[in-house]
């Protein structure tokens, strides 16, 4: 994926909510390990919200926390040694809190996820049919003989050939692509609302790759469902996003817009990283590539102040002692960053998407 | 000049020709020095080391510690007036023979240190057998594949499916029960273990670069073995073989038990097992505490084994 | 499918198994030099001693001797014990005493999984926890402890001072606990610790995470799909340990005189009968073979790869 900036926009739906709450939303969420090395804090007071029909990024480096993030929306972090604190509401109500039951009836059917790897996502000893099977019977929405057939036409949805021959196959008779597909076909299975990839298509080369965001989007385009989609590739960002969340050290540095943040970024973490990708480099008018300098934190060492701040090629003496707030400016773009600080500051609780901000 | 490539079994090795030192892919003294600070912090190696320690100590020690040791040429004099006593503890038991006397009055703690000594050569003489058989046709089979490879996988296959006490039996029966024959029979069914891993290490090593290199530089395939690939196996070697030696000694124990063994008055831990199983209910001694000096050892032995194991394969399977 | 082939490669890996195998029962008997003199007494005269060779068929060169203990291997002839029972087929007393020793060997693995497993799944459940150590050191302590002495305890703590278990003889299912608990000892905790093992290697893998992501209850995680697939190399561990268990028979029938092929062996050999040896070293092969091609095809059943790997 090499493309340099955005090619189409995405019009949000006029599908209404019942409530005003987002589809999904981050409320200060903290998530931290206790291991033998010291604690980890994965994700530090990240507040973000998920509208129906919009496709949301969240962008970062490996440890950056954007998957701890993921996987807490479906009470999937492991807890010991996960410590989490913060809420996590879908469509107005607490996940963190609620019970077991509720969370499973939540898993897989409001929410669904995909994961990286598909070579170890699907369990080699059941067929293939028989896991997405699985994920139709398990919410009690179809008996056994409706549920494979909708897991016929899941499949064939998915884009997988000779689907109802292939329901008794194994996984290792699939390729990496297709078992991928197989994934978003469990994933959508009972229709959630919400689809979160956590770099579903990192794994794949790069024609399949292009399959897969297609089918995202046009599923998003049908249904009017809402997809977090995890990626650090850019290329993917422009190709399918509506609006980016940048992270860095466990928290969102930028975020807004994906127009908006192609154009003007101002994060001195995304400048870097739009710096180094040919494209965007050469469209900025730089004349070389951009490495950023250093290396990610030690996440039982984070730096004091802004995380950031002993790569940042602009650190003032400030960025050392405090983390920056969130300024934002008219366009709804937020970026954590002392260099912005003549913007107004955001209101700490989590931010909407486009035209929601009442 | 070293010469080309030389098939299996030549006796003349050739050593390949300027060959940088780092390149022999051994780096095994590194790795040996890492384990074994890694070693010192494992608890159950740790502990399993101290036990191991003081029972080695015991059994060599057997003629110091005894208080009741046989005669220098190995006689066990016991005084029948002093048979069946209980340990010391009970009524009935002295300091003398502080865990009990047997049948002839001879003393089973000092019986027992003994027979640890011996349970110590029926541990490490067979381990020893079993692994230059095991490790070599491994290495081979490894190695060289093909036809080779498939009659050893057979051999092996036919191994392990008889039960070695049965062949134990079916040999000493016609060689008759001694030490040695025990030793033998024991060593030559115990190969198995060292070939599987060896081999399938081989199969992983042989394709690895520096293999490449050394053969580029004109190694014959005797120089590789040797030199390439044995040094990488040697830590999957010592975790097999440290548990190894727990094993044979249990095994050697209860062939003897069986009677395929040393015979009597020898002081041997299975020996006193057997004839401890006739007087269970009135000499509840006599069967118990050669089982534990045994169970101790055994169990030291296996504790630093799996510590060992722990330290050495993760690492050096990467 | 590749099934068939599968099976006919196990099939005939077997079947060179046991030429294998009697190959080695033949090198026996023939190593004692001359089986003659030790079935007949010092003061036979050589004519005797002749006809004798004559009769077994000792004077023929040693492929032909090869040929014809095949011959009578496949009709299930071993010749006349000449010790245990003086006159009797060989074979007819071991088929005699197989029953009872299957008995305890399935009594055993019985309790070697039926204790093995949940100890081995509670522990990966509750890694790092009060059980697992226990667990764990438990089975390492199973696997320490020799079986025999572990039957002499039994003897001295369970079997003499309670009624209800009898020390020694065999027949009914009370004969077959205590013998049957000796003998699993060192399996049970052997699966215990593979069990854990593979459990707590099986819970990290991605589609754990996916199971759970369905909603599915946890319970039908840990089952249907972690137990699944943890489970697998430890049937495939039982299988190895076949070979193990029959000869660990022999002693656990020693000290608790269980009328089984064990006993018999030892009888035999202080008696040096050999066709009896000769009919028992056999027969647990096949045994033992048998149990191997049994896991083998359930192997078939529980791992849909088996029969697309090559050996490698």
């Amino acid at each position: 994926m090499t493309a340099n900036t955005p090619s189409t926009t995405h019009t949000s739906l006029t599908e209404s909510d019942d409530t005003n709450a987002p589809l999904l939303e981050y409320d200060t969420l903290d998530v931290t390990f206790e291991t033998q090395r010291g604690d980890v804090k994965a994700v530090n007071g990240v507040s973000f919200a998920l509208e129906a029909g919009e496709i949301l990024c969240l962008v970062g480096e490996s440890g950056s926390g954007k998957s701890v993030t993921a996987q807490s929306s479906l009470n999937l972090v492991p807890q010991p040694p996960g410590v989490i604190e913060g809420e996590i509401r879908y469509r107005g109500k607490d996940i963190r809190t609620a019970s077991k039951n509720e969370i499973r009836s939540i898993r897989g059917n409001d929410i669904g996820i995909i994961f990286q790897d598909p070579i170890s996502s699907l369990n080699p000893v059941h067929t293939v049919g028989g896991q997405v099977i699985e994920a139709l019977t398990s919410h009690d929405r179809w008996s056994g003989a409706e549920a494979r057939e909708r897991a016929v036409e899941l499949m064939e949805k998915v884009g997988i050939p000779d689907a109802s021959a292939r329901l008794d196959d194994y996984p290792f008779e699939f390729s990496g692509g297709m078992r991928q597909r197989v994934m978003i076909a469990i994933a959508l299975a009972n229709e959630p609302d919400v689809l979160i990839a956590d770099e579903a298509t990192t794994a794949l080369d790069v024609t399949i790759e292009a399959q897969v965001l297609k089918l995202i989007t046009e599923l998003r385009d049908e249904t009017g469902m809402g997809v977090i989609f995890i990626t650090h590739d850019f290329g993917v960002v422009a190709e399918i996003a509506d609006r980016v969340a940048v992270m860095y050290g466990g928290n969102i540095v930028e975020r807004g817009e994906v127009f908006s943040l192609f154009e003007n970024p101002k994060h001195p973490y995304t400048q870097g990283l739009l710096g180094s990708i040919p494209g965007t480099a050469v469209q900025a008018g730089a004349d070389h590539l951009q490495a950023i300098e250093g290396e990610p934190p030690e996440m039982t060492d984070l730096p004091t102040g802004c995380t950031f701040h002993p790569r940042c090629p602009k650190a003032m003496e400030h960025c050392r002692e405090e983390m920056p707030p969130n300024y934002v400016d008219s366009d709804d773009h937020q970026v954590r960053c002392y260099l912005h600080d003549d913007l107004p500051e955001a209101d700490d609780s989590a931010t909407r998407g486009r035209g929601e901000r009442e | 000049m070293s010469d080309p490539q030389s098939t299996p079994d030549d006796s003349s090795e050739s050593t390949p020709s300027e060959l940088p030192a780092d390149q022999t892919g051994t780096g095994y003294l590194e790795r040996a020095q890492g384990a074994l600070s890694a070693l010192t912090e494992s608890r159950m190696a740790m502990l399993g080391l101290v036990i191991t320690f003081a029972m080695l100590i015991l059994a060599l020690g057997a003629p110091i510690f005894a208080p009741n040791p046989p005669t220098p040429d190995g006689n066990w004099a016991g005084n029948l007036e002093n048979n069946f006593q209980p340990p010391f503890w009970e009524q009935g038991g002295t300091l003398e023979y502080p865990l009990g006397t047997d049948q002839q009055g001879r003393g089973i703690l000092s019986r027992s240190l003994y027979g640890l000594r011996l349970a110590l050569i029926q541990g490490t003489v067979p381990v020893l057998i079993a692994g230059i058989i095991g490790v070599t046709l491994g290495l081979v089979s490894g190695f060289f594949g093909g036809w080779v490879d498939v009659v050893i996988s057979r051999v092996v296959d036919t191994v392990m499916s008889i039960p070695l006490t049965l062949f134990a039996i079916a040999v000493i029966a016609v060689l008759g029960a001694n030490l040695f024959n025990l030793v033998l029979v024991i060593g030559i069914t115990q190969w198995v273990p060292y070939t599987r891993t060896i081999r399938g290490q081989t199969l992983s090593i042989k394709n690895e670069e520096f293999i490449e290199a050394q053969r580029a530089s004109g190694a014959s395939n005797s120089w590789i073995l040797r030199h390439g690939i044995f040094p990488n196996t040697t830590s999957s070697i010592l975790v097999i073989a440290t548990l190894n030696i727990a094993q044979v000694m249990v095994i050697a124990a209860g062939l003897t038990f069986l009677g395929l063994g040393v015979s009597p008055p020898r002081a041997d831990l299975g020996l006193m097992l057997a004839t401890g199983r006739n007087y269970l209910t009135t000499a509840w001694w006599y069967g118990f505490f050669p089982g534990l000096f045994l169970m101790l050892f055994v169990l030291g032995i296996n504790l630093f084994g799996d510590g060992l194991r722990d330290i050495l394969d993760p690492k050096y399977l990467e | 499918m590749n099934w068939g082939r599968y099976l006919l490669k196990r099939l005939w890996q077997y079947f060179v198994v046991l030429l294998g195998v009697s190959l080695i029962v033949f090198v026996i008997t023939r190593l004692s030099g001359s089986p003659v003199s030790l079935m007949v007494g010092l003061d036979t005269d050589e004519a005797t001693r002749q006809a004798l060779r004559q009769q077994l068929g000792l004077t023929e060169p040693i492929y032909v001797q090869y040929g014809i203990f095949l011959r009578d291997v496949i009709t299930f002839d071993f010749g006349t014990s000449f010790g245990v029972a003086p006159g009797e087929p060989a074979m007819g007393l071991v088929l005699n005493r197989i029953p009872a020793t299957l008995e305890l060997t399935a009594t055993a693995v019985l309790f070697a999984f039926a204790i093995g497993l949940p100890v081995g799944i509670f522990s990966a459940v509750r890694q790092g926890d009060l059980a697992d150590t226990a667990g764990m050191s438990f089975a390492l302590l199973g696997q320490s402890v020799p079986s025999f002495w572990i039957g002499l305890l039994m003897i001295i703590f369970v079997a003499a001072p309670i009624e209800f278990f009898p020390q020694r003889g065999g027949g009914t299912y009370r004969h077959l606990i205590l013998p049957g608990l000796t003998l699993s000892f060192f399996m049970m905790a052997s699966i215990a610790r593979l069990t854990r093992s593979n459990m707590a290697d099986v819970l990290d893998e991605g589609y754990i995470d996916t199971a759970r992501s369905k909603g599915i209850k946890e319970r039908t995680v840990y089952v249907k799909h972690a137990l699944r697939n943890a489970l697998i190399p430890v049937i495939s561990y039982a299988s190895v340990q076949t070979a193990y268990l029959f000869g660990g028979a022999v002693i656990t029938e020693q000290i608790f005189a269980y009328p089984g092929m064990g006993r018999l062996a030892i009888q035999a050999i202080l008696q040096r009968d050999f066709p009896v040896i000769q009919a028992i070293v056999f027969f647990t092969a096949i045994m033992v073979i048998f149990v191997n091609f049994s896991i083998d095809l359930l192997y078939l059943r529980i791992d849909p790869r088996i029969s697309y790997e090559e050996e490698g």
